[in-house]
């Protein structure tokens, strides 16, 4: 109760101190040439690669919800998973990778099974809406995953083995010199996912034997020249290859129709970092084929897009001004288009930043997008930065989009070229007070948001075909509690993170048929409540890291007569560094799903149980030639 | 202290007695509606709800009920009653699980291919499936004692409803994941077969006196929709087409009132009502309507309601002028309707 009090008082001082109209500039906006990272400062970014302790061979679709971000609807080990973050769908979660989003332009999402987690050396997570900035899609969530250029001359080599039957082998290769530096990694997944679960759909009860061959070849490569001081060049590329049997549910016969991914995505960045004017110039393509077969359907998805990108950024007096310009062109073919299709996108973002009292950042972000040269979208959003001593305030009011997918838009039969795009209403507040006792670091924090989307797009049945329309508005709030700290005494170091998270999502309003079973209803798949908890300890070299992970029922059926159980599962994991001369040992054993729980992301799509990995990773460094 | 003993004595013994036995009522699902509903597609399982005729109330998801939670499979296509057994057609799981009449769990027969209707004839069940491609159709043939398969016959594109008419089983071709336009006719004495060609994607024969009635669906073309075809309502003399009611769409579900007067059929997933001896087929106003049966008890026809195919649907019991008479909510996606002898 007094800490709500001293919020509220807070506030009311900060309200009262901003009228007053005294001004004192904060450092808090620094420039960057990529101008998303001053652009981001009024949201909540969360640094996930430095949460992950010891993951050493998960891939995103384990770690998010494991750290609070998100329900994954996963179908399975080798199989699609997909993320819902506050309420929203996986297509109001956009992917950013070095610049580009990836969501696919055929289903709007992205799979999170195929994001090793070691293949980026930066992820980044901003909850809420940042629309007005990464365009179409970003309304829950925003993931950043980003490669950075080499720090040293190393080569690294890691493997792993894991009790379902898995194996992966790493190559990194890292080579720096004074203008040039290269980073080069290679993976290879070489799964079965092989695992046996009691059938509780079967009156016998007996064990049923899952095996999902997943077979993923994943080579990122990053290069960074230096023109001069102030300006660089930069190449990302990444090539994934999967070829997956994809698992039958509990309630179908067993039987593997296979998924082929091949994608290749590209993105070149010039940047200049003056004090007078930052710039950058980005180009980007993705080329994506997904090749679905069964015994009776072959379906094949192709998209091919172009990026362009201009940022500015310039500081004038008190203002911070960020220009971007950007365009994306795409072509897409399907087996079920009747032909190909192609689709031009260009928008100019406008940020604008001013220092105010009291230790106040105002951020205003519009956005203008053009649709071939039909549909214009505008957006736009409002933030605030407030640091009062040791308690932060974050705060934004927002309006967002999500254009139509080309399978909504042209899929033969029943896509609808007539469809809207989603338009969405959205605020967030986020509350952080941070303390340090001697040696223990606090941070405790409070996260509120609101999404309201109208025009949700739903494939509704039809006579004689299913077709997608602006079927819903959908209304979601919550909220997500946490509390980290960290105590670092001598050579231990003890790190906590707790969270909890309640979201409400449902459906308010439905534009036709006789959907009135499904209104004020839970979204299925949103879960109303989770939380999370990890403990990691380190002593010297070695590391020991413990997470659970508590997820509340979910709806399966959209009138809520249907759910899956609640389920709660705890992952340990354990590494030590060795060092010898130029070598790095880092052997790990991890234990996933300790208590072996029974449980399911997606209905009778039974998740694996528990399951031991371990693998070691090799590095042989050389003295940077800098140092 | 004997009387304390003797009670004990009847106490103990009337406990173990509950606990043995568990008898359920007899007939305790034999005066309803037994519902089946496919369960959502792929991921879900099927159900069956059950309606009370004497409370008027409705039970869903009994199998689980009287199995401790046991799912059907996915998707639950049809039902077929034989003597004390209940045959459940499990499309997507290629079984039949079979049950008694309180739907408890006795055995299942595995190794069909996307299996859709069952009939029986002289010990023997005669299975109609589409084939694991959904275009290599074919008829197969159960021992009904050792409820083993005993062999299969190679049929056109998705066999789907059969009728049996003394010793011959018409089989209709309805197209499965393509099309066909074909009868077989299965010889059950030898097993021969032979077929005659109708229009396209024949689904359901019913018999009037000595004539044969065939609705044939139409094929909706996924891959061009204006090549699409609308279903047909034939009326045949042995194999030839001697009147034809050309559907304004796609057609589903047969079914004939017991006063063999009306047929009665959904076009474009909206009622029908074809009066046979004056040639006039009558819409009704009510659309959206996923599968259409008929209680012969109660003389009404049911109607259902998948509403989104992702929640509980409804069935709407009509008169024979389509009046809505009442409405429950049963499982996801309501199909098929049945009344246990």
């Amino acid at each position: 109760m007094r800490t709500i009090l001293y919020i509220l008082f807070s506030v009311f001082i900060w309200i009262k101190a901003s009228a007053s109209g005294d001004t004192l500039n904060l450092p808090l906006v620094n420039i960057f040439a990529s101008p998303w990272q001053s652009y981001t400062k009024d949201r909540q970014i969360i640094r996930i690669d430095t949460l992950i302790h010891l993951n050493n061979t998960s891939s995103l679709k384990e770690v998010l919800p494991l750290i609070g971000l998100g329900y994954v609807k996963d179908y399975g080990p080798g199989n699609s998973a997909t993320l819902t973050y506050q309420g929203t769908a996986p297509q109001h979660n956009q992917i950013v990778w070095n610049g580009i989003p990836i969501n696919s332009s055929l289903l709007g999402l992205s799979d999170l099974s195929l994001m090793n987690i070691q293949s980026f050396q930066q992820i980044h997570f901003i909850p809420g809406t940042s629309s007005a900035y990464w365009g179409s899609g970003a309304i829950g969530s925003t993931l950043l995953i980003d490669n950075l250029s080499s720090k040293g001359n190393s080569i690294s080599f890691g493997t792993s083995y894991n009790s379902l039957h898995n194996q992966s082998y790493n190559l990194t290769a890292n080579y720096r010199e004074k203008r040039f530096s290269s980073l080069l990694s290679g993976s290879l997944f070489n799964y079965l996912n092989r695992y046996s679960v009691i059938d509780f759909t079967s009156p016998k009860q007996e064990k049923r034997l899952f095996k999902n061959p997943m077979k993923l070849n994943d080579i990122q490569w990053t290069s960074e020249y230096k023109l001069n001081e102030s300006s660089q060049l930069k190449l990302h590329v990444w090539n994934i290859n999967s070829d997956r049997g994809i698992s039958p549910s509990l309630t179908e016969v067993d039987h593997h129709p296979r998924q082929r991914d091949d994608v290749l995505r590209v993105v070149t960045e010039w940047e200049r970092s003056k004090p007078e004017l930052n710039l950058s110039l980005l180009g980007g393509f993705v080329n994506e084929r997904i090749i679905y077969s069964d015994d009776a359907i072959l379906d094949t998805g192709l998209v091919k897009s172009l990026f362009f990108q201009t940022n500015a950024v310039k500081i004038i007096h008190k203002y911070t001004f960020t220009i971007s310009l950007q365009s994306k062109y795409e072509r897409a073919m399907n087996s079920s288009f009747s032909t190909e299709h192609n689709r031009s996108v260009n928008s100019l973002a406008l940020n604008i930043t001013r220092n105010l009292a009291l230790n106040t950042v105002i951020f205003v972000n519009t956005r203008t997008e053009l649709i071939n040269t039909n549909h214009l979208i505008q957006v736009a959003s409002l933030s605030l930065l407030t640091e009062l001593k040791k308690l932060y305030f974050k705060s934004y009011f927002s309006t967002s989009y999500n254009i139509p997918t080309f399978n909504d838009l042209y899929w033969v039969p029943g896509g609808n070229e007539l469809l809207k795009p989603e338009r969405g209403i959205n605020a967030g507040l986020d509350i952080e007070y941070k303390k340090t006792l001697r040696k223990l670091k606090n941070s405790i924090g409070l996260n509120l948001f609101y999404h309201d989307i109208k025009d949700w797009i739903q494939w509704v049945p039809g006579s004689p075909y299913w077709r997608p329309v602006n079927y819903k508005r959908v209304i979601s709030f919550g909220g997500n509690v946490f509390w980290n700290f960290n105590i670092n005494i001598k050579r231990n170091q003890l790190k906590f993170f707790n969270s909890l998270q309640l979201t409400s999502s449902t459906n308010q309003e439905i534009s036709e048929g006789s959907g009135s079973n499904i209104l004020h209803k839970q979204l299925a798949y949103v879960p109303e409540y989770s939380f999370q908890n990890s403990i990691m300890y380190g002593f010297k070299e070695l590391k020991i890291a413990y997470y659970q992970h508590w997820v509340g029922k979910r709806f399966t059926a959209s009138d809520e007569s249907d759910y899956l159980k609640p389920y709660f599962i705890a992952n340990l994991q354990v590494e030590y560094l060795l060092e010898k001369n130029k070598l790095n040992y880092k052997p790990y054993i991890a234990v996933k799903n300790i208590f072996d729980a029974s449980y399911e992301s997606v209905a009778y799509r039974p998740r694996e149980p528990r399951n031991i990995s371990f693998g070691i990773s090799i590095q042989i460094k050389s003295k940077n030639k800098e140092e | 202290m004997k009387k304390l003993q003797y009670l004990l004595f009847i106490c103990v013994i009337t406990i173990l007695a509950c606990k043995k036995d568990n008898p359920i009522p007899a007939g305790k699902y034999d005066n309803g509606l037994v519902i089946l509903n496919e369960g959502t597609f792929g991921t879900g399982s099927g159900t069956v709800s059950f309606w009370d005729r004497d409370t008027m109330t409705t039970v869903t998801d009994i199998y689980a009920n009287e199995n401790n939670g046991a799912k059907l499979g996915n998707v639950l296509q049809s039902m077929t009653q034989v003597g004390d057994e209940l045959f459940f057609v499990v499309n997507n799981s290629n079984k039949i699980v079979i049950t008694d009449k309180s739907f408890k769990y006795k055995s299942q027969i595995d190794g069909f291919e996307l299996p859709r209707y069952m009939i029986t004839n002289n010990g023997k069940a005669y299975v109609s499936q589409w084939g694991n491609d959904g275009i290599s159709g074919s008829l197969a043939i159960v021992d009904l004692n050792s409820k083993t398969i005993l062999k299969t016959i190679p049929l056109g594109k998705g066999p789907e409803n059969m009728f049996l008419d003394g010793n011959t089983l018409f089989v209709s071709m309805a197209g499965g994941y393509d099309k066909d336009n074909r009868i077989f006719k299965v010889n059950l004495n030898d097993e021969s077969v032979t077929s005659f060609v109708l229009a396209d994607n024949p689904s359901t024969m019913i018999k009037i006196d000595n004539s044969y009635w065939v609705l044939c669906k139409g094929y909706f073309n996924f891959a061009n929709p204006p090549a699409s075809t609308n279903g047909k309502l034939l009326k045949l003399d042995g194999e030839n087409i001697v009147k034809t009611v050309d559907l304004s769409s796609q057609a589903e579900s047969l079914i004939l009132s017991n006063d063999k007067l009306f047929l009665y059929l959904l076009v474009g997933n909206q009622p029908n009502k074809y009066k046979i001896s004056s040639n006039v087929l009558t819409p009704s106003i009510i659309s959206n309507i996923y599968k259409m049966g008929y209680d012969a008890i109660s003389n009404k026809i049911l109607l259902g309601d998948a509403l989104d195919y992702n929640s509980n649907g409804k069935v709407y019991f009509m008169d024979d002028e389509f009046k809505l008479t009442d409405t429950i909510s049963v499982g996801i996606v309501p199909t098929a309707f049945y009344q246990i002898q």
